[in-house]
């Protein structure tokens, strides 16, 4: 999974990586015609007001007014970009498609995908839901700090006017949450208790030690010592001063309004107009108008398929026993336990390290962002491991986050799967691409489509098995586990939200199926419930992709070449499953090449 | 530690008379219209690339692409005097261009291009390839390099079927050096015929290092095609490869070791005096004499002591150096057990490094490492790593002889940002010309494998005061071989100081400080190129901090480093004038 600067609008989704131009490249030579240049001033302001939603990101591109922002989830600013979007909108549907050349006709079925997720948000007033489990506005901060690298006093002067701005910040997001109990629409108890104990834990924080004077406390020899020094007792002023008593006050708003306001109900279907705003959210996650009953089905038919592969595992590694006592003994046996933080490191370092060897027989295009891979933040401890996208200009890399807290709940026979996955071929490769390739339009390199993006990571842990990545049964039934959670997650996630399933239900259901350790499989529940439909999108894009592989290694026969087939899901950037399919079909059309 | 590439070949060139390089040419700031000479000059590389790229097919090729070639270069005599004539009449041709007829860029390409095509020439005119000991551990290498088709498959049974032909020749080139006293130093080559034995000895083909490639075949590869090629693969090893080994073994047992010559001096081959002053320009691309780089290695080593002290004092240790040395040769918090915890390790530091590129380079390369070990034919008498595009490879042969404390500096040197990060960004660069991308000049990639080792102190990559000291002993290692190198080829003298002087001075375990002499004797003047190309670079950052002063940004500096390819060393002097000049910018105007 990936780790986004944390509030729940389109702007926030957008990664927060550096972009290497400043502006849109023109596009080739035959997109001149008066509609081309239409959709060219329309990406732009569409781009322009993403921008102005996302002070974070525009930071990290080097804007010093935006480095002192939050962003602003006031129902005025929502308002205000409402009216923009519908604009935009109005524009788009003004440009007869056919008249467009193919780079910018995808533009503007990229863009319209786009406004209209954007629209119904807005719709459903999700401004009301700023945080989901582990993650949200309340530790938006801790991933601005983690993500700045400040190299001049005026950036850090900005810096504490963000930090100044900060109650206001959390000030708006409790009002959207005030509205959000008004009218019952929260998180659940179980997701609003989880994100307490966070909140009391930033609180908690002695001033001097806080996190976000972290960036202070970095700042280059360039700047004079004794100016380094008046800056950071400046930001430790602020803390005590302005930060500290905003932090208190939302524990205080938690403690005593939010939580005991809170539905015990997990489903998202529970609340008002839940079970259509479940259907939006299964097409912003999953890229699919599959019904929730539909995606369950599937679920029930993967969970079948992979569970005959993991028997065929278990045979291979001659194990005698049952399939419980096998997930017992690869959740358990000391071998597939690291012995120390560092023998993790390792490992997850020797995966990567194996597949970049491997990469130019699968790949031409790779990018040139290095990955790297470094324990959690302390802050941040309570969200799951992942992936944290770099910046080439900020000097930034990729970044596989590893959480060494519970080594014996971290068995390594998955070890070589999850690498892929977050790292490359998965995660990192797409994601650098994406974002190093002048050629897009600024809102493509940077542009998340969870079904695709979490679509391309798990099948590259499936590619791993053509790379030889998986040396023993065991590591192979680590992939099968994780394949078979996200197979799981088709079930959970629609059973808990639209079909009545208990909490309970669903930790049984991994617990039966995966190799997962209980610690894990509590965390993952608990992000289904809080997240409704985010965890669709890993099979949903995974399917598709392995279909449009099938589909033109039919097609295409002896001229099928997996680099070039790599190269073409990957060069657009992220993209919808139907339009991925449009373009793969067009591909092959064109002979593969 | 040299990188991939030259490490299977023993370089020779006697002495000859090369004119002097042409002016350094300066460096355009913006492209200018091509001149008549730039066309003259353009047929004339391009004609000669082409003929070059065609003659070789074995794996000394830097290439860095995955072409599975299906047979080795011609090495036979004829082939040899073809080359001379061939390289004789280009430099003769490159001779009547004036460089100041050029347009400025390709004024910085000529001289790079001049420089090559006098080495190539020189190297022909004295017969290096009638010394080339080892030729055979190429095979080792093509034998791990990924294959993905069946005609890569093919393409390999092929070249397993043309090693007899490939040995022979060579065997033949090896005993007419042999005749005229032209050989390795019979001490260096004592027990080297095993990295021919091990190869096959007590193996079936199947077991060999050869068949590799047959063990793991992709799944694009129907099975019956898969079981065709295997037994074709076997067929080739038992009926080509084994023999061809025999052979060659018989040859060095019988002829080759006991008749090489028994002195180990540059100086004492004929004209060896002129002959030594010829690898020095080779390798170092400076016109400096043995004593001038003699004295340099005994004062560097004197300042590294000093640091070295310091960190003895830092951890307060209370003994000499030699102690110390001596508890770090020992200590096994110092080893690890197994060779797959090396690799590991390799790989986590690899990792690290990543971590922090992006703020030490703005253009980075978009091939990565994975980290390999040595072939076992070749790991005993092999250095700690080697790296190249794609590859980090580090010896796991001798784990006791491995320690943790250098794995950082080895890991920078040659994986990244040394030779698997310098060499993959030159054949990236598709601005240079052919003849800059895949080329290499040991001052060049040496001096800057060195410098990034030294780079990682403020990388912050030595996290403990060993893992310090291991640069230093690095670093140590590379000034003694200025003391070592000049002393035994152009000082008279013996082995037995050399081995006591990096004894004395280096933390090297006993089994590296043997291999390494016998290296020096073998391959004179290489190893001055490492210490004396980072002093070069190093020397032109301190230069460009000076006169840039806040203007002076790392990422800009290294780019402009690493975008000249590889390059003779007053060429990396020039660029950085011009850098300067231009006020610090660094060559993409994107970063």
């Amino acid at each position: 999974m990936i780790r986004y600067s944390a509030t729940l609008t389109l702007a926030a989704l957008l990664l927060t990586g550096g972009i290497a131009q400043a502006t849109t490249p023109a596009p080739a030579a035959t997109c001149a015609n008066p509609s081309d240049k239409a959709m060219t001033s329309l990406v732009a302001d569409f781009e322009a007001l993403s921008a102005s939603r996302d002070p974070l990101r525009e930071s990290s591109n080097g804007n010093i007014a935006a480095l002192s922002q939050w962003p602003d989830d006031s129902t005025a600013a929502l308002s205000a970009y409402g009216k923009a979007l519908n604009s935009l909108m109005s524009r788009l549907k003004a440009i007869t498609p056919a008249s467009l050349c193919p780079e910018q006709a995808l533009n503007q079925a990229l863009i319209k995908d786009r406004l209209e997720l954007e629209l119904d948000g807005l719709h459903f007033d999700e401004a009301r839901l700023p945080f989901n489990t582990g993650d949200g506005f309340y530790t938006t901060p801790d991933y601005a700090a983690a993500g700045v690298i400040l190299r001049t006093e005026p950036e850090a002067r900005a810096w504490i006017a963000k930090l100044k701005a900060l109650p206001a910040f959390y000030a708006t997001e409790t009002e959207n949450m005030q509205r959000g109990i008004q009218t019952g629409f929260m998180r659940p108890k179980l997701v609003a208790t989880k994100a307490l104990a966070v909140m009391e834990k930033h609180a908690a924080q002695p001033v001097a030690d806080h996190s976000l004077l972290n960036p202070l406390k970095n700042l280059p020899d360039s700047i004079p010592a004794a100016t380094r020094a008046q800056l950071v007792t400046e930001g430790t002023q602020v803390i005590a001063t302005q930060v500290r008593p905003a932090e208190d006050a939302l524990v205080i708003f938690f403690k005593t309004d939010y939580v005991p306001k809170a539905p015990e109900s997990i489903a998202i279907g529970d609340l008002p107009d839940g079970k259509a705003y479940y259907q939006y959210l299964i097409h912003r996650h999953a890229s699919t108008d599959m019904t929730p009953q539909a995606i369950h089905e599937l679920g029930l038919s993967e969970v079948k398929r992979i569970r005959g592969e993991m028997d065929a595992d278990i045979k291979a590694s001659g194990f005698k026993g049952t399939f419980a006592e096998f997930q017992t003994f690869i959740r358990t046996d000391p071998r597939f336990i690291a012995e120390s933080p560092e023998d993790y490191y390792e490992k997850v370092s020797a995966v990567l390290i194996r597949v970049q060897g491997l990469l130019p027989l699968y790949f031409h295009n790779l990018p040139r962002l290095p990955v790297t891979v470094h324990e959690v933040d302390p802050q941040l401890k309570s969200s799951s491991s992942g992936y944290n996208p770099g910046s080439l200009t900020q000097g930034v890399p990729g970044t596989v986050i590893i959480n060494t807290d519970h080594l014996d709940q971290s068995p390594t026979s998955g070890l070589t799967a999850w690498a892929m996955h977050e790292g490359v071929p998965g995660h990192h490769l797409q994601i650098a691409l994406a974002q190093e390739n002048d050629a897009l339009p600024k809102f493509r390199r940077r542009d998340d489509i969870n079904a695709f993006v979490e679509g391309w990571a798990l099948y590259s842990e499936h590619l791993g098995v053509e790379m030889g990545m998986y040396r023993t049964p065991y590591e192979d039934f680590g992939r099968l586990s994780l394949e078979m959670w996200r197979a799981c997650r088709l079930v959970i996630d629609t059973g808990m939200h639209v079909m009545g399933w208990s909490r309970d239900q669903a930790v049984s259901c991994l617990r039966d199926n995966t190799g997962l350790s209980d610690r894990s499989i509590q965390n993952e529940v608990d992000r289904y419930i809080g997240w409704p439909g985010q965890a669709l999108g890993y099979k949903i894009g995974e399917i598709r992709i392995r279909q449009l592989r099938a589909r033109a290694e039919a097609a295409l026969g002896p001229k099928f070449d997996l680099r070039d087939f790599h190269d073409e899901i990957l060069k657009n950037g992220p993209v919808p499953l139907d339009i991925l399919s449009q373009q793969v079909d067009v591909w092959i059309k064109r002979g593969g090449k | 530690m040299r990188h991939l590439f030259k490490a299977a070949v023993v370089g020779t060139i006697l002495s000859c008379g090369i004119g002097l390089p042409p002016a350094m040419p300066a460096f355009a700031t913006v492209p200018v219209a091509a001149s008549p000479g730039d066309v003259a000059f353009e047929t004339l590389w391009k004609a000669e690339w082409k003929w070059r790229k065609a003659l070789t097919g074995d794996n000394d090729d830097d290439s860095g692409e995955n072409v599975i070639h299906s047979h080795f270069p011609d090495v036979s005599k004829t082939a040899q005097d073809a080359r001379l004539a061939y390289w004789t009449n280009v430099l003769a041709q490159l001779d009547t261009i004036d460089p100041t007829s050029l347009s400025p860029g390709q004024q910085v390409n000529y001289t790079v291009y001049h420089n090559q095509i006098e080495t190539l020439a020189a190297q022909q005119k004295f017969r290096g390839y009638e010394m080339r000991f080892g030729f055979w551990s190429g095979l080792s290498y093509a034998a791990r390099k990924p294959m993905r088709t069946e005609q890569d498959y093919r393409n390999y049974i092929a070249y397993l079927n043309d090693v007899p032909r490939y040995f022979g020749q060579n065997i033949d080139n090896l005993r007419a050096g042999l005749k005229r006293g032209f050989t390795p130093s019979q001490i260096s080559l004592q027990g080297r015929d095993s990295s021919v034995a091990i190869a096959f000895e007590n193996k079936t083909p199947e077991q060999t290092v050869f068949y590799t490639p047959f063990l793991a075949m992709p799944a694009s590869i129907p099975a019956d095609k898969q079981a065709e090629l295997k037994k074709l693969g076997a067929e080739a090893i038992s009926q080509s490869v084994i023999p061809a080994h025999k052979t060659l073994l018989a040859f060095l047992r019988t002829d080759y070791i006991p008749h090489a010559r028994k002195t180990i001096a540059a100086y004492d081959l004929p004209d060896g005096k002129a002959y030594y002053q010829s690898l020095i320009r080779e390798y170092v691309t400076l016109d400096m004499t043995p004593d001038q780089i003699h004295q340099i290695g005994l004062d560097e080593v004197a300042k590294i002591k000093v640091e070295m002290q310091a960190v003895m004092d830092e951890v307060g240790f209370k003994g000499s150096l030699q102690q110390f040395n001596d508890f770090l040769r020992t200590d096994p918090q110092f080893y690890v057990t197994t060779p797959q915890a090396l690799l590991d390790r390799g790989a986590w530091i690899s990792k690290e490094f990543d971590g922090k590129a992006a703020q030490y380079f703005g253009r980075m390369p978009r091939m990565r490492f994975a980290v390999i070990p040595t072939p076992d034919a070749i790991a005993p008498y092999n250095t700690g790593g080697n790296g190249g595009p794609g590859v980090l490879i580090l010896n796991t042969y001798n784990l006791p002889s491995r320690p943790l404390y250098t794995l950082p500096a080895l890991v920078l040197h040659e994986g990244a940002p040394g030779h698997a990060w310098q060499m993959p960004l030159a054949l990236e660069n598709k601005d240079l010309p052919d003849f800059r991308q895949s080329t290499y000049i040991s001052a060049f990639g040496e001096g800057w494998a060195l410098y990034s080792e030294r780079l990682g102190v403020e990388m912050g990559i030595y996290h403990t005061p060993y893992e310090h000291f291991g640069m230093l002993t690095y670093q140590m290692w590379r000034a003694c071989r200025l003391v070592v190198d000049t002393g035994m080829h152009a000082k008279g003298w013996t082995r037995d100081q050399a081995l006591a002087f990096l004894r004395d001075n280096t933390a090297l375990s006993e089994h590296e400080i043997t291999t390494e002499t016998d290296r020096y004797i073998n391959t004179p003047g290489q190893a001055l190129s490492y210490y004396i190309g980072e002093m070069t670079i190093w020397k032109a950052r301190h230069k460009a901090e000076a006169a840039l002063g806040d203007k002076f940004d790392i990422r800009q500096f290294h780019d402009a480093v690493l975008q000249l390819g590889s390059v003779p060393l007053p060429v990396l002097e020039a660029r950085i004038d011009r850098f300067i000049a231009d006020g610090g910018k660094g060559p993409y105007a994107d970063q």
